[in-house]
């Protein structure tokens, strides 16, 4: 496994320090207690602690049009309310964030009682922050760029090596990911990196793989130390490989990788002699 | 449909902690050759697959399918299953073969999606 951090958790950014109020309370004491901390809403709790419901100040002000500020919390709140768990990533938060369009949870434990809230300003503040320990303990491939229009990435792949394999197609998608390029454009790199990458993993003795991105095209170069492509329009055809029974076990060798690759690309030009083959793949950015 | 209906008409079970079960998925893949799924340019899809290794769960990352289902019973390896974690990827296991559980999706409605 080549992660060598484990993934931020809900609880390394949440906040502990929950406000929250109890259901046989007034909507009037939530409102003042919400005016008193600052929130825009809180989770609901038992004795136990047990999440039973969220309310906010939306719920508040439909209390208020209503005439109904001495209502119980537990008329107004927002029932079965989407939670995360303390061990759920933050990735896995972000996603909830933009698939509910809320900007906070109520976070609960095993038990599931409420732990903590996590807004989405937790979320930038700490993760900021757990960034900046990732660069120190595991300097990333990306070099700084001089001109901070583009990125360069760089891997070595090594021949045979399944453990490492789509290591850097994944890097090139994340970074392609971060500096927030289209979601098919994303995919069609992604796609042309990882076939060429595992080009090299199956049939070559070792190869690099770099991307170079400006605002205008991503260029993935792949280039290997050989044995090289016997015959690459016979390469090209759909359907055509030379991979060993081995190698199909594992799911590749359908033929298809150069095809594809030449699908995903805008441009695609490959050489290859026994001394090597080098591939250039290169994608518009519209 | 999502994947919880998946999981339904499969009568699959979940392996990994996030299901994500409420993710609309538009149409799937079913193949055992991972060639074939990076070629496969839908969104919203979920692979089926007999084939069960680590690189499978790479591929469903790179070209981001929404979930991932071992068919045959078979059942994937820790290893497998902490790489779907941290890739937040979900794998469903059905004891159906492949035929079957593609019928069965196709017959619950998840259709093929014309190629745009």
């Amino acid at each position: 496994m080549y992660d060598k951090q484990p993934l931020p958790r809900v609880q390394d950014v949440m906040t502990r320090d929950v406000i929250s109020i109890a259901p046989d309370l007034t909507v009037r004491q939530a409102k003042d207690l919400m005016r008193d901390k600052g929130i825009s809403g809180m989770p609901v709790v038992d004795r136990e602690n047990a999440l039973l419901g969220v309310i906010s100040v939306a719920d508040i002000i439909q209390a208020m049009e209503n005439n109904n500020l001495n209502a119980f919390v537990s008329e107004v709140m927002t029932v079965n309310p989407i939670f995360l768990h303390e061990q759920d990533t933050v990735g896995y938060a972000l996603q909830a964030c933009r698939r509910y369009k809320y900007g906070r949870f109520p976070v609960i434990d095993e038990q599931a009682k409420v732990v903590g809230v996590l807004t989405v300003g937790d979320i930038v503040t700490r993760l900021a922050q757990l960034l900046r320990i990732d660069q120190v303990d595991e300097p990333d491939e990306i070099k700084e760029p001089k001109d901070f229009t583009t990125r360069i990435y760089e891997c070595s792949i090594q021949s045979m090596n399944f453990d490492l394999a789509g290591l850097a197609a994944s890097n090139i998608k994340k970074m392609l990911t971060g500096l927030g390029l289209k979601g098919t454009t994303v995919r069609r790199a992604a796609i042309a990196a990882y076939d060429a990458e595992m080009n090299v993993v199956i049939h070559a003795y070792e190869g690099k793989l770099s991307a170079k991105v400006t605002p205008h095209d991503i260029t993935i170069t792949v280039e290997d130390s050989g044995p090289g492509i016997k015959d690459v329009s016979l390469a090209m055809q759909p359907g055509y490989s030379t991979a060993s029974d081995r190698i199909r076990e594992m799911g590749f060798g359908a033929g298809m990788g150069l095809p594809n690759i030449k699908k995903s690309a805008d441009e695609f030009t490959i050489e290859s002699t026994p001394k090597g083959t080098t591939l250039v793949i290169k994608i518009f950015i519209d | 449909m999502t994947l919880s209906e998946i999981k339904k008409v499969l009568e699959a079970t979940c392996f990994t902690r996030h299901c994500l079960e409420d993710k609309e998925v538009d149409t799937a893949c079913g193949a055992d050759l991972l060639s074939d799924v990076l070629a496969h340019r839908k969104e919203k899809t979920v692979l089926l697959t007999g084939l069960i290794n680590p690189q499978v769960i790479r591929t469903a990352e790179i070209i981001d399918l929404i979930g991932v289902i071992f068919v045959r019973g078979k059942v994937p390896s820790q290893e497998i299953i902490d790489l779907a974690e941290a890739k937040d990827i979900p794998i469903l296991c059905t004891a159906y073969p492949m035929y079957e559980s593609c019928g069965l999706l196709y017959k619950a409605g998840l259709g093929v999606i014309s190629n745009v």
